[in-house]
């Protein structure tokens, strides 16, 4: 679905991505994991053509990204980048609204289709409720549904999320994952997540891929990349890998530096 | 509330206000012979005159400009996701004035003809408008454009354009400087109608683009890299909307110099009324400020002609809205105190 081939890109002269290729394959639930200052962001910003690949190429559905109109590509892709400016006091329900944007013309009103779209968006994202509240007044985890909620009213097949779960606490990280995994489960969603939290991405990606200076370190199930040796050689730090009793999946439990043996 | 409705009452009260400003001045023109006039115009007439001639076109220029203010100031906002951007407080207006005050002096000087200023005034103040946009861009991009390296960039900007105009009328003719600085302090009783016509065929489709673009500004709030997610082609729109509003704020100061904050005020207000969308509130801000800067030059033509101090003397219309938007500016910094955002 989304293939990245030999990609190097970065900002002025500086080479943040230095030629790494992966593929995401449509409905899964790819994970992007790193140190910080690996290029997760980066990688995110030339997927959703926010900055250009210097070398190699980015191809969505055999197309090189670079040909595709902006507003194809918000058609197909949409993107819940980490920081997000919300100083204007929009209503909940114009701002999910404005997912429409790109299947939109400039001065055709919304058609009845659209606010279906809109309506059942917000209704999977449990957030009709507060629907003529404004967004200025929300919690975090209340807006980070609402943008959930404007992103699936883009209809797109390939959802980028940067970080999604960053200022949540354990209960709503949990329910917003869950929320995701129904929409990859149920609507064949592809996800690509960056994950700061290396459990969080082992419970909920089938894939994943380990960055480390900005080249892939190790790509495959949690299982086969979230070993004691690669964490170890990536972050730097002393960690052991257990198991979920109940999932099954890779578990990092982590050691402060003075039991370090 | 509902939007239809709020259109229909600003409507009805922009048609009100015009007629109300139409009938009172500092000539007297009697409700009977009002009527007469403004069904039957008749150019022998000095009553007529009064009211065609000289309060009619003030009246569609304070429309057009008071519009057009109010409609950049919500695109500025809105591109700048700056809620005290609008073309006085980020030296625009300085900058077009400092254009205009060039040409003016400039003409003048040459004994050029009359047209030359209706088409050299604000060619002077657009390209003033731009430079100042672009130094003003400059400026707020190195500061991340923060709300207060915005507004600081902005009023740096003006000192420097208004010692320039200071320098300029120091070496300019005492005449030729009275008039310059009555036009600068946003003056709306020397509009000279072939400019106002020209900057009619201006500032209207320069409104309705602006409303047409009401959704993409909706998006731009939001962030530069968001306003890409969804389609938006962020640095060729920007800057589109910044070349349509520079062109509405030079042609508003040809006509009438530096009108302050009612591109603040009228947004603010409007925005409490109908909510941020862009569409809705440029229509509704056009109207406000249209019907806002008809009533303050009503005010200002007025307040001191009906005392026995003034003597006949007609307040600049600037002097007003200065007033009464300093007074806002300030009660919103203050309120802004408890709910920083940046």
């Amino acid at each position: 679905m989304l293939s990245i081939n030999n990609l190097v890109c970065g900002y002025q002269q500086k080479e943040i991505i230095k030629g790494l290729s992966f593929t995401a394959r449509p409905g899964e639930s790819l994970g992007i994991i790193g140190p910080n200052g690996s290029g997760k962001t980066t990688l995110f910003r030339a997927i959703s053509r926010i900055i250009p690949a210097w070398q190699g190429s980015i191809t969505y559905q055999e197309k090189d990204i670079q040909v595709i109109s902006h507003r194809d590509l918000a058609r197909r892709i949409a993107v819940l980048p980490q920081f997000l400016n919300l100083s204007f006091p929009f209503l909940v329900r114009d701002f999910v609204a404005l997912g429409r944007t790109p299947h939109l013309n400039r001065l055709t009103p919304l058609t009845k289709e659209d606010h279906n779209i809109i309506d059942s968006s917000m209704k999977q994202t449990d957030t009709f409720s507060f629907k003529d509240r404004r967004i200025t007044e929300l919690s975090g985890g209340e807006l980070q549904r609402v943008l959930i909620a404007q992103a699936l009213s883009q209809q797109p097949e390939l959802l980028l999320l940067d970080e999604p779960m960053a200022h949540l606490d354990i209960g709503h990280q949990v329910e917003i994952l869950d929320l995701l995994k129904k929409f990859n489960r149920e609507k064949k969603l592809t996800l690509i997540t960056v994950f700061h939290d290396l459990n969080l991405a082992s419970e909920y990606c089938d894939r994943l891929v380990l960055l480390k200076d900005g080249q892939i370190y190790a790509q495959g199930t949690p299982a086969e990349v979230l070993t004691y040796q690669n964490i170890e050689a990536v972050y730097k730090t002393v960690v052991v890998v257990k198991e979920n009793p109940i999932t099954k999946k890779p578990h990092i439990l982590l050691i402060p530096k003075d039991k370090w043996r | 509330m509902n939007k239809l409705l709020l259109f229909f009452i600003l409507l009805g009260l922009l048609v009100l206000t015009f007629f109300i400003s139409l009938a009172i001045g500092s000539g007297n023109v009697p409700w009977s012979d009002f009527w007469r006039i403004l069904f039957n115009p008749d150019n022998t007439d000095p009553l007529s005159t009064i009211i065609w001639q000289i309060r009619f076109p003030r009246l569609i220029a304070a429309l057009l400009i008071g519009a057009g203010l109010a409609a950049v100031g919500c695109a500025f906002q809105g591109i700048l996701r700056n809620p005290l951007a609008e073309p006085y407080t980020l030296g625009i207006s300085g900058g077009a004035a400092l254009g205009g005050t060039v040409a003016i002096i400039f003409i003048s000087k040459f004994n050029l003809p009359g047209w030359v200023t209706t088409i050299g005034l604000p060619l002077a103040a657009l390209v003033g408008a731009l430079l100042s946009l672009f130094l003003v861009y400059l400026i707020a991009s190195r500061l991340y454009f923060s709300v207060t390296g915005l507004i600081l960039g902005g009023v740096l900007l003006s000192f420097i354009f208004s010692s320039l105009v200071l320098l300029i009328m120091t070496l300019a003719q005492p005449d030729e400087v009275k008039s310059t600085l009555l036009w600068m302090a946003g003056n709306l009783s020397m509009v000279q109608p072939d400019l106002l016509k020209i900057s009619s065929v201006f500032i209207i489709p320069g409104i309705i683009i602006l409303f047409i673009f009401g959704r993409d500004l909706d998006v731009i709030t939001l962030g530069d890299e968001k306003a890409q997610h969804l389609g938006i082609k962020i640095i060729q729109i920007r800057q589109f909307l910044f070349v349509i509003s520079s062109l509405i704020v030079a042609f508003c100061v040809a006509n009438a110099g530096m009108i302050a904050f009612v591109g603040l005020l009228i947004p603010h207000l409007m925005r409490i009324l109908m909510g941020p969308k862009h569409q809705p509130l440029i229509w509704g801000s056009a109207l406000a400020g249209g019907i806002f800067l008809m009533l303050a030059d009503t005010v200002a033509r007025t307040v001191l002609t009906r005392t026995s101090f003034g003597q006949g003397v007609e307040l600049p219309v600037g002097v007003i809205t200065g007033i009464l938007g300093g007074i806002f500016f300030l009660a919103f910094l203050l309120r802004r105190k408890n709910n920083v955002i940046n």
